[in-house]
């Protein structure tokens, strides 16, 4: 299964969207963030010391987090908005925390969170530039990812760029 | 000058970012404070922001960037540029990990941030080992008071701040060998995860602390 997160925030790419949305494959699970009632995590852990791996925010994100278990592929859509990626895509991984556990261990060398699931989805990034994006910033973006690779303990398949007004089909063929 | 300090974290006026915050104004004639956890009040805090030349944000590192809330506003702020070009602007990032390099995709990612905003950075500053700074007694915490209090005084004095401060607060990008060793054996005995046991067992879910809900 591959979830495909889409974290456009308002109608500026609808062909792309348009395209995406017929989309017609059985192994795609499709979320549009800006049509849900997503809130933003609160920092109260109750995740972690409360409800173990259980957010105490009740809206339509647990119809996402409970899918994240069991799927092969995270596909991630952004614009790039003020050089980064949507503040919608942001705030669904700030609730990712209950895939994880608050003990810390070393990994890789470094400080890392234990994982609460024995495998997470590997992660592929599609970015939706705008005219001011530079290489910089996708380097950035991807150097980002890799990060959150490694605290998921998963693979950054790849982040594949589409340059504003630029062909975008391949990408939804590969997806 | 005037300084505007936006408090990004998502717990508002009871976070670690507030004692930091306190910290930074321990010798700063004035400023205000505003609170970023609220993505409804932000067009207005834009319009606040308008009669303040520095700016400075405080917020803990969530998921490897700041919170959405303060990307949230980073965007509102974005369709406002003429409101922040030309003003001067510092970040405080702070985690739980005890290490720099956690922050430091965020930290690269603030500068082009102000320079997109047009912003002149005097610079982002790493707190790492945040977690608990609320709760630790203050003696424990004396010293990075004391290294944050000399960044808001130079910032106010506008005069740069200094390196050796930023880094004293930074500490290492990744632990040495030994001291990755010392923590696992800290770990193996049980001893890293005190602080959470304690919070679990508080709750009674101490049990449950393994618990995977979504499991196949």
């Amino acid at each position: 299964m591959n979830l495909i997160i889409n974290g456009i925030t308002n109608s500026s790419f609808s062909e792309f969207e348009t395209q995406l949305e017929k989309m017609d494959r059985k192994d795609l699970v499709y979320f549009k963030l800006r049509d849900l009632q997503i809130n933003y995590c609160q920092g109260c852990w109750d995740c972690w010391v409360k409800t173990p791996g259980i957010c105490a925010i009740k809206d339509d994100y647990e119809q996402i987090l409970s899918r994240i278990p069991s799927a092969d592929q995270l596909t991630i859509i952004t614009p790039i908005l003020a050089g980064y990626e949507s503040s919608l895509i942001k705030k669904f991984k700030d609730r990712l925390i209950p895939m994880i556990h608050p003990y810390i261990e070393i990994y890789k060398g470094e400080q890392h969170h234990r994982q609460r699931y024995g495998k997470t989805p590997d992660i592929k990034v599609i970015v939706l530039e705008d005219e001011d994006t530079t290489d910089e910033d996708i380097a950035t973006l991807t150097e980002l990812y890799e990060r959150t690779s490694l605290n998921l303990r998963n693979k950054l398949i790849e982040v594949v760029r589409i340059k504003k007004g630029a062909e975008f089909e391949h990408v939804l063929t590969d997806i | 000058m005037s300084l505007l300090i936006f408090n990004g974290s998502p717990r508002g006026e009871k976070s670690n970012s507030d004692i930091i915050i306190s910290w930074f104004m321990k010798d700063i004639t004035s400023a205000t404070t505003v609170y970023l956890k609220k993505v409804k009040q932000h067009e207005s805090i834009i319009e606040e922001a308008k009669s303040f030349d520095q700016l400075l944000f405080v917020f803990p590192l969530y998921v490897d960037g700041m919170p959405a809330q303060v990307k949230h506003f980073f965007e509102r702020m974005n369709q406002h540029k003429e409101v922040f070009k030309g003003k001067e602007v510092s970040f405080i990032i702070h985690s739980g990990f005890s290490e720099a390099i956690h922050s430091k995709n965020l930290e690269k990612y603030l500068y082009r941030f102000a320079d997109i905003m047009e912003m002149k950075i005097y610079g982002v500053f790493v707190i790492p080992g945040s977690e608990g700074f609320r709760i630790m007694p203050p003696r424990m915490t004396a010293k990075k008071a004391k290294q944050v209090a000399a960044i808001g005084r130079d910032y106010q004095r506008n005069i740069p701040f200094q390196k050796e401060v930023k880094a004293a607060l930074e500490g290492p990008l990744v632990h040495s060998k030994s001291q990755a060793a010392y923590f696992k054996i800290i770990q193996k005995l049980g001893l890293s995860n005190l602080y959470w046991d304690q919070q679990l067992k508080k709750n009674k879910a101490f049990d449950k602390r393994f618990d995977a809900p979504y499991s196949e």
